[in-house]
């Protein structure tokens, strides 16, 4: 009897302990909400505005830009160099170097970001310079931030898409070959299409980690307050994440009293669009995944 | 004579639409080279020999140089192509082309020259399209020269991507290692913090100050989220894979445990940074603040690989358990757990390496690196009143103080440098701990 009892209790607790990470989520999206919703209601009821100066007029819009374009153009560039290595790895390489070169690239896909981003500050943002001249000022600007997201996200791209490449049966590639196609031609018209579900996920999900990431952006961007609506690479800029670093960043070095509190209140809205926007691709890539899997097991 | 007997084997639309590609990627070649030859002269003799140029662009234009080839390389295999007649090489060139006109106007690339072989490769892409509409491509040869340019372009992005990897921890090894000493990582900052020192001289002396609390602060933080994820993690991964059927209510858990993995660190940085403050009276940063939110990051760390773990051991294990009497509990806590420790182990490895490196939890939640190591022995107030200073934060201080001075090589720099070699070395040394780990656990698993 006494054993039973202990076993309900110790269930209980287990349950508990598996319900907190649900408590953890409201926790955290109902304090940001809780803060943050004066001027998210009054962005979507007023229109986003064009305008920061961080004491009366929040408008979200340079921002919601410079994010997507930072976020785009990095992603683009990882992809442009993640998904041939992965072929590579996938199609050509001998198992030798896949397995050498896999193994260091999930290492190193969680390199502390602020390691990168003094990289970026001290070596990419001069190369930068040296590349376009005072065009790029400092070398603190857009184009330093999608190199260093593109290599911060690399072995990422790398490792999803190697995953969802070696995931297409051997048997395709052996009907493909069997028909006279070369390995190119097989990787190109029947394994690509065949991961394309894949490797969209991958893409998907480096872009949200792009878009979440903070200090390696922060340290390169050039923190301008109001990011310039424009599309030249070369100046500085500021995304939404960068955009809360660098204003809770201020207050806690000193800010005057009133101001704090509006501005901490914009500072919140702009978080909860920031969360919004990647638990959406978040929410993206986990159906993605589940109908692939289904596909899988019906096929 | 074996060019002649090519030439005449080929129509002459293609060998015209081939050569001004070639011609295109020839004019390129030749800038390239002449680059060169001047950065080269100009290292040697101290003076440029086609302008007075200062050393900062004779890089540049050593970058500048490797560009050109690498698109010039890449207009010879283009024009190859179209003398081929292989469609791909029609479009690879007419991108380039675009890309060169562009570029040119731009005044990114030497605009006259780019000019012209941005025309040259429109007018051979242009020729190569028309050839190609009217007579059917020769597959054979063609496919065997794209089979060859693909696997070895493709090798060659592996290696840029492999590249830039070793690029980030060779610099980090090679500018950090002079510094590293046994007092700077003991050492503190003076009470001004950064300002008050000068990086160059007393950092050349190397014991003047140092990363000591910081390093302390970031064990202690990373040790504290640990000692509350793990009993955390590991119950509810028991939960999920030995208790809970597969139902609605499971996959309520799972989604949220994914969810909270996507949230930015930055967002649980400012919720650090403000809940404890407004809601608990803490000190606006702490130890216990920053410990809770990085729970936060690594929990679906930790019940991810845990849940796996534990799904993997076998059910036979179970059955067999059961066969002799024992109850639930003893088989999770006998059998199972045990044969699952090196999987959870990999997790909480894992998710420590990933707290330990974590910026901007510990500058907006556990502390101003440039705040003194909290000294008192209240335990609750050392947990909760005082900021902690931490490693990431160490580092991002020192950048903070460099921030204007941005040089392409100054010694001060190397400072931040050494104190991202001290985290680089503890992350990989738990990263790579934790994967052999799980090596060594799939090794054993599918040998029996």
């Amino acid at each position: 009897m006494r054993n039973r009892i202990s076993e309900r209790i110790i269930e209980t607790l287990l349950l508990l302990c598996a319900v907190s990470s649900i408590g953890i989520v409201f926790l955290l999206i109902g304090y940001l909400v809780f803060q943050g919703y004066p001027p998210v209601i009054n962005w979507i009821l007023h229109g986003f505005g064009t305008e920061f100066n961080g004491v009366d007029k929040f408008g979200m819009i340079p921002f919601i830009f410079s994010t997507a374009y930072v976020g785009v153009g990095a992603t683009s560039l990882a992809i442009a160099i993640g998904l041939p290595t992965a072929i590579y790895l996938a199609e050509f390489s001998g198992p030798r170097i896949r397995n050498f070169i896999k193994p260091s690239m999930e290492t190193l896909s969680g390199m502390p970001s602020i390691v990168m981003g003094i990289i970026a500050a001290f070596y990419i943002a001069p190369i930068v310079v040296a590349f376009f001249g005072t065009a790029a000022g400092y070398g603190y600007c857009v184009s330093t931030a999608w190199i260093i997201l593109s290599i911060m996200t690399l072995p990422f791209v790398v490792s999803i898409s190697e995953d969802a490449l070696r995931a297409v049966p051997n048997s395709y590639r052996e009907a493909s070959q069997g028909l006279g196609a070369t390995k190119w031609q097989t990787a190109l018209h029947v394994v690509l299409p065949e991961a394309k579900s894949g490797i969209l996920a991958a893409v998907l999900l480096s872009l949200a980690s792009i878009l979440g990431e903070t200090m390696a952006v922060w340290m390169c961007i050039g923190s301008i307050q109001t990011p310039p609506i424009t599309l030249n690479p070369l100046l500085g800029s500021q995304v939404i994440s960068t955009m809360i670093a660098s204003n809770i960043y201020g207050l806690s070095e000193g800010g005057t009293a009133g101001q704090t509190h509006a501005l901490l209140q914009a500072v919140y809205g702009a978080g909860l669009v920031l969360l919004t926007v990647i638990g959406l691709l978040n929410i993206v890539v986990a159906i993605l995944v589940k109908n692939r899997s289904r596909g899988r097991n019906n096929a | 004579m074996k060019v002649c007997s090519y030439i005449k084997n080929h129509k002459t639309e293609r060998i015209i639409a081939g050569f001004a590609v070639f011609a295109g990627a020839g004019l390129l070649t030749s800038y390239g080279l002449l680059l060169v030859i001047n950065t080269v002269t100009s290292l040697v003799s101290g003076t440029s020999m086609l302008s007075a140029l200062p050393f900062t662009n004779t890089i540049a234009d050593f970058f500048l140089a490797a560009f050109y080839f690498l698109a010039s390389a890449i207009l010879f295999l283009a024009g190859f192509s179209l003398v081929e007649a292989y469609y791909g090489g029609a479009v690879l060139a007419g991108i380039f082309g675009v890309c060169l006109l562009a570029a040119s106007i731009l005044g990114t690339v030497n605009s006259p020259l780019g000019f012209t072989a941005a025309i040259l490769c429109i007018i051979g892409t242009s020729l190569g399209l028309l050839e190609q509409r009217k007579s059917p491509a020769t597959k054979t040869l063609a496919s065997v020269v794209i089979e060859k340019m693909a696997k070895n372009s493709l090798r060659i992005l592996a290696l840029i991507a492999v590249t830039s990897l070793i690029f980030v921890i060779a610099v980090i090894v090679y500018r950090g290692s002079s510094y590293i000493s046994w007092s700077f990582l003991t050492n503190g900052l003076p009470l001004g913090g950064f300002q008050e020192v000068d990086l160059i001289l007393e950092g050349s002396k190397s014991g003047v100050f140092g990363i000591g609390p910081a390093l302390l602060g970031s064990l202690l933080v990373c040790g504290t989220c640990e000692l509350i994820c793990i009993p955390l993690g590991l119950g509810s991964a028991i939960f999920l894979a030995e208790y809970a059927p597969e139902s609605a209510f499971t996959r309520v858990i799972h989604f949220f445990v994914e969810l909270l993995s996507g949230v930015p660190s930055i967002i649980l940085g400012i919720f650090g940074y403000t809940f404890f403050t407004f809601e608990f009276g803490w000190s606006q940063r702490s130890l216990l603040g920053g410990a809770i939110c990085l729970v936060f990051m690594t929990l679906p760390w930790n019940i991810r690989v845990a849940e796996e773990a534990i799904k993997a051991v076998s059910e036979d294990f179970r059955a067999a358990s059961y066969a002799l009497g024992a109850s639930k509990l003893q088989t999770i806590r006998r059998v199972v757990l045990e044969s699952a420790t090196p999987g959870i182990m990999t997790g909480m490895l894992l998710g420590f390496g990933a707290a330990f490196g974590e910026a901007a939890v510990a500058i907006f939640a556990a502390g101003d690196p440039q705040a003194p190591f909290p000294s008192t022995t209240n335990i609750w107030m050392f947990l909760t009143g005082y900021q902690m200073p931490t490693l990431p934060a160490w580092i991002y201080g020192a950048f903070r103080s460099l921030d204007n001075k941005t040089a392409f090589w100054t010694q001060e720099q190397n400072v931040a440098f050494a104190a991202a070699l001290v985290l680089v070395a503890i992350f990989l040394a738990v990263t790579i701990t934790a994967l052999l780990v799980r090596n060594h656990l799939n090794k054993k698993l599918t040998a029996t």
